[in-house]
């Protein structure tokens, strides 16, 4: 455990200590909210509801916070790994399960902090808060944010460059995001579009966060759709660590 | 054989080899080739050779991050293969390039390194101060990382590497990059955590005044361990003086001297290389070519004439002809 120890702190102490890193990990989120909820605000509308598009897209901004969490701290492993910091971890007596798990916290703690930050600006976007679904939205964040960051590490591990990672970065995290419901409803999408969005593991994150706005988590828990949203999405999650853990075991070094 | 010799091996390499396999960009190449040797505990090894002679390979091996493709690697009791985690808990390494975070401070990267070893609390404390202390780096204890020299930097790389008192400390080019001010000074803070602590050092570098200061030097080429000797047994193994001829002609030149002096010159680079012994000294070489000699050079030889005399090659790459 000494290994997951130091690597948790060492990432939380990296990202208090780059100022510059904070303000745009919550600036971003906001002026993407602010700016695409205005400029859809006229055009857009759910069917059968009264919902505002900053409404709508606010648990949409949450899911995107915590991807790029995810990547930010992951992608640094890339250098690390074969120059950095990570070589004298390598050729420690630590066990390599403590190095993912040392990173993985330490990843979804900073994206829960931004989360958290974020979910301070609910009450313009229309959304009452109670401590009750704080809560569960916190909880499950932690589930998305480990898987995304499990996601991460595992491209990561494998990539020699990070102009590899950028790739992977814009051609499948970023379409999984766009595609997962936190832009646009499933229904009402083209066919082929909707088997996509069905096939696509953050769409259910994407909906267990957004029910989880909502409902309280008594509730939340007889509904279905939460149910297996929140099940698909422990199971992604439990599939992104091990295959980390696993690709850390077959590639110890550069 | 020297008394270095004698005592009982600390570390046992047999038969080493490692393949790296084929690859999309490039083929197989056998970057070590059965290498055979043991170490004294408390020795300090340099291996000498230029890049690709299989140096790296070998120091990434001894520290487990390669899985060597044949042979054995054994240090005290703990054999590598079977046990890769004991072999990590015996070492202490200094990479060529820089393991430390920059954004964080000298005292925050040695502890979290202590840590990962399982030294915490009052041990760790006192452990910190005092290789803070030996190394002269006491004063810098609070610094971010990133405000430090090369040279600094490197000295908190090796307090990194002994804060974990290591019984094998594992050097890979560690002064890379450092003017010649900082190397000696590093060299100088090795030695003496040597003489402190009997650890064991092997380092690998392709500077012939840096292999020069150690016990026992291994040259290497192309994989192959070509010698293995205190620096001056090696030194005189190639025996009398080192003598570089320039000249216009210098195929001409080479051919003459072996027909009339018995002489076995060799074309490195620009210059025909010979060793003289007393039966032939430079002045009979002079008075009877003077006139084809534009510049000579005379010197006693050097661990890089060694490393000529073993592989045909300068270390730095020129090719012998």
């Amino acid at each position: 455990m000494n290994a997951a120890i130091v690597l948790c702190r060492r990432e939380l102490l990296r990202f208090v200590r780059q100022p510059t890193r904070i303000l745009g990990s919550l600036a971003q989120p906001l002026l993407f909210w602010l700016f695409m909820g205005s400029g859809f605000a006229g055009s857009f509308a759910v069917a059968g509801g009264d919902q505002t598009y900053g409404e709508f897209f606010f648990p949409g901004i949450i899911l995107m916070l915590l991807l790029f969490a995810a990547i930010f701290s992951t992608i640094t492993l890339i250098e690390d790994r074969a120059a950095g910091f990570l070589q004298g971890v390598l050729v420690a007596p630590v066990s390599r399960v403590g190095i993912v798990i040392g990173k993985l916290l330490g990843g979804a703690a900073i994206a829960l902090i931004q989360a958290g930050i974020f979910l301070a600006f609910a009450p313009f976007a229309g959304i009452a808060l109670t401590p009750g679904i704080v809560l569960s939205l916190i909880a499950i964040c932690v589930v998305v944010a480990l898987g995304f960051t499990g996601m991460g590490f595992f491209v990561a591990w494998c990539m020699d460059s990070t102009a590899g990672y950028h790739a992977v970065m814009s051609v499948v995290f970023i379409p999984m995001w766009l595609l997962s419901g936190a832009l646009f409803p499933l229904d009402g999408t083209a066919d082929w579009l909707g088997w996509i969005m069905i096939f696509n593991p953050v769409t259910y994150a994407m909906t267990a966060i957004r029910l989880a706005f909502y409902e309280p988590l008594g509730l939340l828990l007889g509904n279905e759709r939460f149910l297996l949203a929140i099940g698909v999405s422990l199971g992604w999650t439990a599939l992104t660590v091990i295959a980390s853990v696993v690709v850390v075991r077959l590639r110890p070094a550069a | 054989m020297t008394e270095l010799a004698d005592p009982p091996a600390f570390l046992h390499i047999d038969q080493l080899s490692h393949r790296y396999p084929a690859s999309r960009n490039s083929s197989a190449v056998d970057a070590l080739d059965r290498v055979t040797m043991a170490i004294a505990a408390g020795e300090m090894i340099a291996f000498l050779g230029p890049n690709g002679s299989g140096k790296t390979t070998l120091l990434q091996a001894v520290t487990t991050m390669i899985k060597p493709t044949a042979g054995s690697l054994r240090c005290g009791e703990i054999d590598l293969r079977r046990d890769p985690a004991g072999m990590r808990r015996l070492l202490g390494v200094v990479f060529q390039k820089s393991s430390l975070d920059i954004k964080m401070t000298v005292a925050e990267n040695l502890r979290s390194h202590g840590q990962l070893y399982g030294v915490t609390g009052g041990s760790l404390c006192e452990r910190l101060d005092q290789v803070l202390d030996e190394l002269g780096l006491a004063e810098r204890r609070r610094d971010l990382v990133q405000s430090l020299s090369g040279g600094l930097a490197r000295r908190v790389e090796l307090a990194k590497a002994l804060i974990t008192r290591p019984r094998l400390l594992v050097l890979d080019e560690p002064t890379t990059g450092l003017d010649p001010v900082a190397r000696q000074e590093f060299w100088q803070v090795v030695r003496r955590a040597r003489e402190q602590t009997g650890v064991t050092v092997i380092t690998s570098t392709h500077m012939m005044e840096e292999a020069a200061r150690c016990d026992r030097v291994a040259i290497l080429h192309r994989g192959r361990l070509l010698a293995l000797d205190s620096p001056t047994v090696l030194q005189s193994r190639v025996g009398g003086e080192v003598v570089s001829l320039w000249s216009d002609d210098l195929e001409g030149l080479r051919e003459a001297l072996n027909q009339t002096m018995g002489l076995e010159g060799k074309i490195i680079d620009d210059a025909l290389r010979l060793t003289l012994d007393e039966a032939v000294g430079v002045d009979r070489l002079l008075e009877e070519h003077r006139d084809r000699i534009q510049r000579l050079s005379v010197a006693h030889p050097s661990l890089d004439d060694v490393f000529v005399q073993f592989t045909g090659e300068h270390l730095n790459g020129g090719e012998s002809r």
